[in-house]
């Protein structure tokens, strides 16, 4: 019987980390088809969202399944709870990376602002974020999450730098105004993809530690 | 055997082991390219150790790859059981920064090179040897300002439509001296969409090597492939020791030969810059180097 549901568990681990996988390939393309304005880059993006989409539904069904069947109790309630509430975290972080690629479609047509410095920076670090989030589970390591929320608040750094420097633009010259607010969007999506993964890396160490963990600047 | 698990636990290259979807074994460097350890994963299901859909498919199903996985750059082959890592992050790089420098270097040296040119022309030899010396310098110039404007080459220009033919008097007229006494047929039939300046400097590369290191007879032609034009220089030199390495800068093929060893790089460069590839093989009793280009 627990063999049967660590292999059941663990088959739930592993489609979260495809999921997780999933995201961060678009994440990655994404801001490539950013920096290179490759419209066709952009639209394979937009189609993976369905993919994801659907993992979500296909994960929640496994998981709903396995409560039904083996009645899990402490860490493997737990682990099920994380699982459904990254679920949702991670769905909506796929819909930011697509929404990165349709405003990249939309800036593909046209020549730059400016060369893109920062918004890849924050595309680097979100991948960085995912793939110590993806360790972190596979290790069952709390050290490991409580970087990803670290990482976020570098995230959140650089979304305020981007906003400056395009306020910036928007000031000297009212012709980028356009762009610069494209790019905003751009930059926004991002710090929100970030906020989705520190809430899954949150609900990581809850599952690990049985608390309920809150990053100091969501805790009021 | 002993040894041989011991060889594996000091290999440059990743190798991870698994079996109906569990970890067996991973080296230590496989633990320092996936960012795992090893005590954590193994016997556990193989997506927690590579969590990477992309390489979960390469090792189910098998393969070749480059992918980038945690920020490295590898080449990953997979076959039944075993999948290996090959860390090309820092080929890459070297790779990146030879172009810059090449970018900037041959920047730097069209300018001179096109003024060279024409005062060369404004000098009247006196004697018999004064000529020799001038048109060896002209020679010499003319071959440098070719080479800056070959490295200098990143965007493909316009393209448009043109049967391949049109290209060959134009290679006919710059290799003219080096072609008297070889055998060199020519069967280009088809027409291309493309940047006609870029393929001109592909095939010119392609025949100088042929030309230098090939043995005759040459053979240029085109084919059609399933969704791609081929165009081919082929030759009937020996067999090559390994046809891929030859597209790395600075590989020749041949010791002893005059070249920098830049030919092939610029071919695959320009291929890749039209939206194609360059490759190389034996086929036959016949070297065959080519380049192969969507057709649109």
């Amino acid at each position: 019987m627990r063999e049967a549901l660590d292999r059941a568990l663990n088959q739930l681990l592993e489609e979260t980390l495809r999921m997780l996988s999933l995201v961060r390939e678009m994440t990655q393309e994404a801001t490539e088809a950013l920096v290179q304005q490759d419209a066709a880059r952009a639209q394979a993006v937009i189609a993976k969202d369905k993919e994801v989409d659907a993992l979500e539904l296909k994960i929640e069904n496994q998981a709903i399944a396995v409560i039904a069947r083996h009645q899990p109790v402490a860490t493997d309630l737990r682990l099920i709870f994380t699982i459904i509430k990254a679920l949702t975290d991670l769905e909506r972080a796929g819909d930011y990376a697509m929404h990165v690629a349709e405003d990249a479609l939309l800036l593909s047509k046209e020549p730059p602002l400016k060369r893109y410095v920062t918004l890849p920076e924050m595309g680097r670090r979100l991948l960085e974020m995912m793939d110590t989030l993806g360790q972190s589970v596979a290790e069952r390591d709390t050290a490991l999450a409580r970087k990803v929320l670290e990482l976020d608040d570098q995230v959140d750094g650089l979304y305020e730098e981007v906003t400056r420097e395009l306020i910036t633009y928007m000031m000297e010259d009212p012709r980028t105004i356009t762009k610069a607010l494209t790019l905003m969007r751009v930059a926004r999506s991002y710090e929100r993809l970030g906020d989705h993964l520190e809430n899954v890396a949150e609900r990581v160490i809850y599952w690990l530690t049985g608390e309920i963990y809150k990053a100091p600047e969501d805790a009021y | 055997m002993k040894e041989l698990e011991a060889a594996w636990e000091e290999a440059l290259e990743g190798l991870v082991l698994h079996r109906e979807r569990q970890v067996v074994y991973l080296n230590p460097k496989a633990e320092e390219l996936l960012q795992v350890r090893r005590e954590k994963v193994v016997g556990r299901p193989l997506l927690l150790t590579l969590r990477d859909h992309r390489l979960e498919a390469l090792a189910l199903h098998g393969g070749e790859r480059r992918l980038e996985v945690r920020g490295r750059l590898l080449w990953v082959k997979a076959l039944p059981g075993r999948l290996y890592l090959l860390d090309e992050t820092e080929l890459k790089g070297r790779l990146e920064a030879l172009e810059e420098a090449t970018l900037t270097l041959a920047h730097e040296l069209r300018t001179p090179l096109a003024g060279m040119g024409p005062l060369l022309e404004a000098l009247t030899p006196r004697t018999k040897q004064e000529k020799e010396v001038l048109d060896l310098l002209k020679g010499e110039v003319a071959r440098l300002a070719r080479l800056a404007q070959s490295l200098s080459f990143t965007q493909p220009g316009p393209r448009r439509t043109f049967p391949l033919e049109e290209l060959w008097p134009r290679l006919e007229r710059l290799l003219h001296e080096r072609l008297r006494g070889r055998r060199v047929e020519v069967h280009l039939p088809h027409t291309a969409r493309t940047d006609p300046d870029a393929l001109f400097q592909i095939l010119l590369n392609l025949l100088d090597n042929a030309l230098k290191y090939g043995q005759d007879p040459i053979r240029l032609r085109s084919r059609l492939g399933e969704d791609h034009l081929h165009l081919e220089v082929r030759d009937a030199g020996p067999p090559l020791p390994d046809y891929e390495t030859l597209f790395l800068p600075g590989r020749r093929g041949f010791q002893g030969g005059l070249g920098q060893g830049l030919g092939l790089y610029l071919v695959r460069r320009l291929a890749r810059s039209l939206g194609g590839e360059a490759y190389a093989g034996r086929e036959g009793e016949e070297n065959v180097f080519g380049v192969r280009l969507p057709l649109d």
